[in-house]
């Protein structure tokens, strides 16, 4: 049962980042911006921090696609931070949905940033997604 | 703090002269200068910076501050802040070194473990710089005292390492109109900002702890401590730099115009996540409109509040356990005698640390099977007539033992235990040279 890992940094951190950031140093250059999206649908990067990767799958980094638009009461709208979460609920989150979600929203204590700005200055869950948009989720950490 | 005091009301006086009178006289006679002669020479390379010069020397010497936590955050704090020359710094802490902080916690020696960390830093930071006035605290910050303890400070710095004290000096820093700068660090990661008080430049009021964090999550990895989840040194210094950071910012009015927090990840790209807070929260229970915490802090329940990880106790573990159901060190180590002496087969002794720590040390002849994979399928565990689960101090191989009894039958006639305080009373009671990590 014992495994000893030559890899001081992944081997040890319990908070993410096991090992995709650690692992691969050339993403410490990024290539220029390529279209990622069709038409269609846009491209969603997903972060968590604080322990809260636990809860899903224990990845810390998610890229998603979602659809540009939703279709509601017969018309086209904007895909917002409210069809975000609600996605998330259904197809990312692997523990139970009370310990991410609450209502619409998250619970209280997680930090939903979008584009390194806290939600509640861009809209929070009206927030409409655009291609490439980075969102990320934190709790907060009590060690000193 | 007299001290200080008083030559604060000498240095401004002193400089009021000069500026009513020939400058190169004035400078000539010691009375007038606002720092001592040897301090331009220890201050020298940071006064030369534009836009900190002797005014913003002066700032720091007349500064009062107060750092909670002489822990691994601390340390970096109080190292910077007293090399800076911050006038007055008051350290409170009521915890005792031990010989497992020393590899973060690098204000403390060897030498002084044992001895209250507010007292050792104390003596650390008069080492490196005697002209700065150190207030050691040896005690614990409390609802009930922490107001008048901390009402002549400035600012707060928070290097605490739970969430009871957390929200208390965020309430504490409301109730005094002061910033507070908290900051966190655990495993591989950190944060940290500037909460509450006023931006100088806008006038605008900073979000408090609580607007940011109105409640505390139970069970997210990130409000584990470091003696259960591990820490890097080098986490908590990079922390605590940033943190000392913020104070001399505040200090000499070179604060961040809108309020930031910053994550840290050692393993991050890039290495530090910067992201612009949100303005105070009207729902805010200690600083909006209708705030309900008052200067009466003793009548918030911060205990029921921060309720979340179970408080261990480092001899029996956080629960006592059925009849039977628990055995004592001396009690297994008789067993594995027998069991060694004898060709039986029908024993297994299980260690649910995680993998890691089963490398550091582990009792002869246990199997090592980490408690998330015990609890995930306990039915695939080998079997025996006897069970025995063991852990570090005794609490997670009391879920082991019960996972698996519920997936025994009484007609299997299993035994099923696990030792009452772990590896700990292990080393206490039957193995002195086991290590204790």
């Amino acid at each position: 049962m014992t495994t000893v890992s030559d890899d001081i940094v992944t081997s040890s951190n319990g908070l993410g980042y096991t090992s995709a950031s650690a692992a691969h140093p050339e993403s410490l250059v990024k290539p220029p911006a390529a279209p990622t999206a069709g038409e269609d649908t846009i491209e969603i990067h997903l972060e968590f921090g604080g322990g809260l990767h636990l809860l899903f799958s224990s990845q810390p980094r998610h890229t998603i696609r979602l659809p540009r638009f939703v279709t509601e009461s017969n018309t086209p709208q904007p895909t917002t931070m409210r069809h975000l979460v609600k996605w998330m609920k259904e197809n990312l989150l692997s523990e139970r949905e009370e310990m991410f979600g609450d209502g619409d929203g998250v619970r209280p204590g997680i930090l939903v940033l979008v584009n390194d700005a806290d939600w509640e200055l861009e809209g929070e869950l009206e927030y409409e997604l655009r291609d490439r948009d980075e969102i990320v989720f934190i709790s907060t950490l009590h060690g000193g | 703090m007299n001290r200080v005091e008083v030559e604060m009301s000498k240095s401004s006086a002193a400089t009021d002269k000069i500026m009513g009178q020939d400058t190169l006289q004035a400078e000539a006679s010691s009375s007038a200068r606002p720092l001592e002669l040897d301090e331009y020479v220890r201050y020298g390379r940071q006064m030369i910076m534009p836009g900190f010069g002797l005014p913003g020397q002066v700032e720091l010497k007349n500064a009062k501050v107060a750092v909670v936590g002489a822990g691994g955050l601390g340390c970096p704090v109080l190292q910077y802040l007293a090399g800076a020359g911050v006038g007055t710094i008051a350290i409170v802490d009521h915890d005792t070194v031990s010989l497992s902080n020393l590899h973060r916690q690098i204000l403390h020696t060897t030498d002084r473990v044992d001895m209250n960390k507010a007292e050792s830093a104390c003596i650390a930071l008069k080492a490196l710089n005697p002209r700065i006035n150190v207030v050691p605290h040896p005690m614990a910050i409390t609802p009930s005292t922490a107001l008048s303890t901390l009402a002549p400070y400035s600012i707060l710095v928070d290097c605490t390492d739970r969430p009871l004290t957390r929200y208390l000096l965020s309430d504490i820093s409301v109730r005094l109109s002061i910033p507070l700068v908290s900051g966190a660090a655990i495993s591989s990661a950190g944060q940290w900002a500037v909460y509450g008080g006023t931006i100088r430049s806008s006038g605008k009021r900073r979000a408090c702890y609580r607007c940011i964090w109105p409640s505390v999550l139970p069970n997210s990895g990130g409000n584990g401590n470091c003696e259960e989840q591990g820490v890097w040194g080098v986490v908590t210094g990079l922390v605590g730099t940033g943190m000392a950071g913020e104070v001399i910012k505040l200090l000499v009015g070179k604060e961040d115009s809108e309020p930031l927090l910053h994550l840290h990840h050692l393993c991050s790209n890039p290495l530090i996540r910067t992201i612009r807070m949100k303005p105070p929260s009207a729902k805010c229970i200690a600083c909006g409109p209708n705030a309900t915490i008052t200067d009466d802090l003793d009548v918030f329940g911060y205990e029921s509040f921060c309720a979340g990880g179970p408080v261990t106790n480092d001899q029996t573990g956080s629960v006592t356990g059925g009849e039977g159901e628990r055995l004592i060190a001396k009690d297994l180590s008789e067993i594995l005698d027998l069991k060694s002496a004898s060709s039986e087969d029908d024993f297994v002794l299980i260690d649910t640390r995680p993998s890691i720590e089963f490398g550091i040390c582990s009792v002869p002849g246990s199997t090592n099977i980490p408690l998330p994979e015990i609890l995930k399928d306990p039915s695939s565990l080998p079997r025996a007539t006897e069970t025995i689960f063991i852990c570090r101090r005794g609490n997670d191989s009391q879920f082991a033992a019960e996972a698996l009894r519920r997936v025994v039958a009484e007609a299997d006639k299993v035994r099923v235990r696990d030792v009452r305080g772990g590896l700990l009373a292990w080393n206490r009671e039957v193995d002195h040279d086991f290590p204790i990590y």
